[in-house]
């Protein structure tokens, strides 16, 4: 179908809804029609006619109905996209569909209407030059101190010692469950790691360890709770006999050369340095967001506009199944609990609508920067995730393609290169 | 004579029947029983047309076997029935 032939008309219902009336010339339809029969009659088995040889009168009496419903389908299939590329529409759903022609006839042609839903058409300006609340990232010396004393609790190492444990102290203990005589399936244990204070075995057992020294032996009556998993055992008393294998004391690895090197600084001042870097480079990105968030904030409030509720209810759809999936895991979001999908998509839409007018503003203005990604950037950010998730880069690429996430990083980083060209054109307020 | 209504059973639609519409023929199942002169008369009151001419053949029934049963299909007949050039029967335009 030649798109010329189409007669099309829009109509604005609102600035993001359009109406389309198309009308598909008598000739096409009757060019639909013949083909549809054609291919038809090679198919269909009729008493009395050999395969392919059944005259169209009889074919048109018997088939009419099924054969206009399916050519109806394919010439709005076909005239709907040559409609929206003649009049440079991009919808952001699927249309919604209207038959005028009430019945299709050989002869005549053939009209129908689209309702489809479109980008707001925005024209934003005032991006360039934006003044922002600039901070000047600084890491102070406290900063650098408190970050050094975490990384050496995270390299924090034990040490055995000859004293009585107290809270802190790693217990090594061997254990065993008795009721009366007789000792209790699956509570047996050798060498069992114990850090006292933290309450990770039974209630009472802490209790039993602190002030025991190494070689020590012990008892305590423990009682399982109510609710433990093993249901014969659940509320029950036992006998727990204990034997300390040893005690170890949690050390912080002394802020020493050997330290440095051992998280691959040259010396002190090197440690020194690449924590300052890392906090700093923390602060940055925190401060970039805030600033992409000023900058969000600032462009949507000076451009008004509507957002199409298709692309709204697909963003909520996103928010949604992000929420409810958090739920499924456990993590809830304190004031979701017991929420209906009705209430919680109320709940979030006004993210939805905040997200969608963020991505319309970006997107517009990408479109107006003619800001392009290329696939070997692309390519490159891929990559860099791959090396951080330590797979390799063509499996991760093959399931992004198949996921069809190709697109959504392609998106990113679009939106990137719009906040760098903001940023870098802003000054300070 | 027989009831017009019942003389004539059915049209015959088929490759070769469909063929012969084009030379102004139409073809029916009739009653084994009925002879030319009632087919005409019968097709002409039915369809309100004017008959030229009236070739009938009876088609024998044949022995439908299944299993160890057997069985006789009936046999009948069939009228090609010439119209006067221009008259035409409904049902033969689009079965």
């Amino acid at each position: 179908m030649q798109k010329t032939e189409l007669k099309i008309s829009v109509e604005e219902l609102s600035p993001v809804k359009k109406r389309l009336d198309i009308t598909v010339p008598a000739e096409a339809v009757k060019r639909e029609l013949d083909s549809a029969y054609k291919s038809l009659r090679s198919s269909v088995n009729i008493a009395g006619f050999r395969k392919g040889a059944v005259p169209m009168n009889i074919l048109k009496a018997r088939f009419s109905g099924h054969v206009h419903e399916d050519v109806v389908k394919k010439l709005i299939e076909n005239a709907y996209p040559h409609a929206l590329s003649e009049k440079a529409i991009q919808p952001v759903d699927a249309p919604k569909v209207e038959i005028k022609t009430e019945a299709l006839e050989e002869g005549k042609e053939f009209a129908f209407s689209a309702v489809v839903e479109v980008s707001p058409a925005l024209v934003i300006d005032g991006y360039m030059g934006m003044k922002l609340d600039k901070k000047a990232i600084e890491v102070t010396d406290k900063d650098v101190e408190d970050g050094i004393q975490k990384l050496r609790e995270v390299k924090a190492g034990f040490k055995d010692v000859e004293r009585p444990a107290k809270d802190g102290d790693l217990v090594v203990v061997d254990f065993e469950g008795f009721m009366g005589n007789e000792p209790v399936k699956n509570t047996k244990s050798v060498d069992y790691p114990v850090l006292l204070g933290e309450k990770t075995l039974l209630p009472g057992f802490d209790e039993a360890l602190r002030g025991a020294s190494k070689g020590e032996d012990k008892e305590a009556n423990i009682s399982f709770p109510d609710n433990y998993s093993e249901k014969t055992l659940a509320g029950k008393e036992a006998r727990f006999k204990m034997t300390v294998k040893a005690v170890k004391e949690k050390g912080l690895p002394e802020l020493t050369v050997e330290f440095a090197k051992s998280v691959g600084c040259e010396n002190i001042e090197g440690l020194v340095d690449k924590v300052k870097k890392e906090l700093a480079d923390v602060k940055e990105t925190h401060d970039k967001e805030r600033l992409k968030n000023e900058i969000l904030d600032k462009l949507i409030e000076a451009h008004p506009f509507d957002v199409p509720d298709a692309m709204v209810n697909r963003y909520l759809g996103v928010i949604l199944n992000r929420v409810i999936d958090g739920m499924k895991q456990g993590s809830y979001n304190p004031g979701d609990q017991g929420l209906s999908i009705e209430e919680l998509k109320g709940k979030y839409r006004d993210m939805a609508v905040r997200q969608v007018k963020e991505d319309v503003v970006l997107d517009t203005i990408a479109a107006k920067e003619k800001l392009e990604v290329s696939r070997e950037e692309t390519e490159k950010a891929v990559r860099s995730i791959a090396e951080s998730r330590g797979v390799s880069f063509e499996s991760l690429m093959g399931r992004i393609e198949k996921e069809g996430a190709l697109e959504i990083i392609k998106d990113g980083m679009k939106h990137e290169k719009v906040f760098d060209i903001i940023l870098g054109a802003s000054s300070a307020a | 004579m027989k009831n017009s209504y019942s003389i004539i059973k059915s049209p015959v639609i088929t490759e070769k029947s469909t063929a012969k519409t084009a030379e102004g023929k139409v073809v029916f199942w009739v009653d084994v029983d009925a002879n030319k002169n009632d087919i005409k008369s019968a097709v002409e009151k039915i369809f309100n047309v004017k008959v030229l001419d009236v070739n009938t053949n009876r088609v024998p029934g044949k022995m439908k076997r299944m299993g160890k049963h057997a069985g006789q299909k009936p046999t009948r007949k069939k009228a090609y029935i010439s119209l006067r050039e221009g008259d035409k029967i409904e049902i033969f335009e689009g079965v």
